[in-house]
């Protein structure tokens, strides 16, 4: 686990998660109060619960993939992994420590937005306290669905390419899953084309695992076959983009 | 790469696009699979609400430089109303004010640059295509704000204006439109039971759908049947009743001093034209109860002039 080590003291030595983490904690209480709450004061707990969620996937966004792609590409390019083959660590037990190292950190940023959303925007209501909790639950195991393998990715691209253009498809990716295909979905509206439908169904429905409507309108849990045909979809979607990583991963550049 | 390395990474492709399959089957068959329209819940949410009263700005911004062709008020601190100072007096008007502080002097400064980057030197107006293309664009981002907020008193109104006006475009199907959307807004404030301000939405929604229905007698001085009167009245004053109940629930636990008062005066008159325009139903349901009476004092009317 030297690797991992390596790695995660790097991240730690940078501070860049401090900010966020900062902004994880701060958004959520600022947030709301610049909505028009005045006149229906119920609406904050639903708003922070969202705001705490936006930050997390901001996050995910902007710091987690950007690290992955960043901390492949430099040990790539510095002889890190050269070095670490050379020592007998295998290509899998090299990006299984490149990608705890990273998610090591983004956990304790998930159980911020966790405890936000779930211990601060609780319902009073013991029912839907329930169903609050439990869709907590079901949005972050969907969530590491989506986030977890797209880590893996940009780790492997960085290897490969420059940082920056791992982080660029790595979050095109992930923007095309999250809100592309809703605009793709407006084409097919009254669009025959088969292109079209070809690139709607093997596109990545990130979307499924954005929970926040459940939240905000508490609209109650999942239902759990439900959770269990989107979890066989994103996990069928990680192990292949799992199966690409390993593909594209390089130990020099 | 090694043979075992590449047999992992095979036999996890193989597994992957099997589960992807299988899965997204499923997910067809429950018609889960489409993305929906309300990304990150932010439609009809409190941000969505926080949205819609920015996009005001955005409106007011095009529709002045668009339609009215004049440097928005809220850029030139300039309403409607305000008299311009007769050419030739400014120094003289200037020299009888008191002197600006600095601070005051340097934000004047800027709102005069942002009044010179957004006034109009073209001495030729839009043409009617060019305005055709603005009023669609408003119309598109008044959409959007009613979608964020379909509660929301100025987004609702001003949405169901722009379709439901000839000179922005309405025609007999947005017409068919605003109907529908009318019934929308009312149906989402149905339930509500805390927020007061959105019952003089629903008011004002119901106002609407009653001018829609009757339009065609209205057009053709036909009389309003009796039931239509009724219904619309009792509509209306059962949303003015519950803003009253939920805004003297809302007084007594001190939620409505947390609404700064140029909300609280915006409110009351918001009410006060809701009250007004509820009023005349008594005397149009009266008119319809005895038609005989009404034509009667017409008659002693036209005799006397």
């Amino acid at each position: 686990m030297e690797l991992f080590r390596l790695t995660l003291a790097s991240i730690i030595n940078r501070k860049t998660f401090a900010i966020f983490a900062v902004l994880l904690i701060a958004i959520p209480f600022v947030l709301p109060y610049m909505t028009p709450w005045e006149t229906k004061p119920s609406i904050i707990e639903p708003a922070r619960a969202q705001a705490a969620w936006w930050m997390l996937w901001v996050t995910a966004a902007c710091w987690l993939l950007f690290q992955g792609a960043n901390i492949g590409d430099r040990w790539a390019s510095h002889g890190i992994l050269e070095y670490f083959k050379t020592l007998g660590v295998n290509r899998i037990s090299q990006m299984g420590q490149l990608w705890l190292a990273c998610f090591t950190v983004f956990a304790g940023m998930i159980l911020i937005t966790f405890g936000i959303s779930t211990f601060t925007a609780m319902p009073g209501d013991p029912i839907e306290a329930k169903h609050w909790l439990i869709t907590n639950c079901q949005y972050v195991i969907l969530f590491l669905m989506v986030t977890a393998p797209l880590l893996m990715l940009s780790i492997a691209l960085g290897t490969r390419f420059r940082g920056a253009a791992a982080y660029a498809v790595t979050i095109g990716l992930l923007v095309h899953g999250l809100f592309g295909i809703r605009y793709l979905e407006v084409f097919l509206a009254d669009n025959t084309s088969p292109l079209l439908n070809f690139l709607y169904v093997v596109s990545p429905h990130y979307h499924l695992s954005d929970l926040t409507s459940r939240l905000v309108f508490k609209l109650g849990s999942l239902p759990w076959a439900e959770l269990g045909n989107t979890a066989v979809y994103l996990g069928g979607l990680g192990l292949l983009t799992l199966a690409f990583s390993i593909q594209l991963y390089r130990e020099v550049k | 790469m090694s043979r075992s390395t590449l047999i992992s990474a095979l036999s996890l492709a193989a597994s992957g696009l099997l589960l992807t399959v299988v899965g997204s089957g499923a997910l067809t068959k429950s018609s889960q699979l489409a993305a929906g329209d309300n990304p990150f819940g932010i439609y009809r949410s409190a941000y969505g609400k926080l949205l819609a009263r920015l996009g005001e700005t955005t409106i007011d911004r095009i529709w002045h430089l668009g339609v009215e062709q004049i440097v928005p008020h809220y850029m030139s601190g300039e309403s409607h109303s305000t008299a311009a100072v007769p050419k030739g007096t400014e120094t003289i008007v200037a020299q009888k004010l008191p002197a600006k502080p600095v601070i005051e002097l340097a934000k004047s400064w800027i709102q005069k640059r942002v009044v010179s980057q957004h006034s109009r030197t073209n001495p030729y107006s839009l043409s009617d295509q060019h305005k055709h293309r603005v009023h669609k664009d408003i119309e598109k981002l008044m959409s959007r704000s009613y979608r964020l907020d379909p509660t929301h008193y100025g987004a609702y109104n001003s949405y169901n204006l722009f379709i439901t006006h000839h000179t922005f475009g309405g025609t007999d199907e947005s017409r068919d439109h605003a109907k529908v959307l009318g019934e929308e807004t009312i149906r989402y404030i149905e339930d509500e039971n805390e927020d007061a301000e959105v019952f003089l939405t629903a008011a004002s929604a119901s106002m609407n759908l009653f001018i829609i229905e009757t339009e065609d007698a209205r057009v053709n001085q036909t009389p309003i049947s009796l039931e239509t009167l009724q219904k619309y009245r009792d509509q209306i004053s059962g949303f003015l009743t519950t803003f009253e109940k939920l805004q003297e629930k809302a007084q007594d636990s001190g939620v409505w001093d947390n609404v700064s008062t140029d909300r609280q005066v915006e409110i009351a008159q918001r009410y006060r034209f809701s009250k007004k325009t509820f009023g005349q139903f008594d005397a149009m349901i009266a008119r319809a109860e005895n038609p005989d009476q009404v034509e009667a004092t017409a008659e002693v009317a036209e005799t006397q002039d």
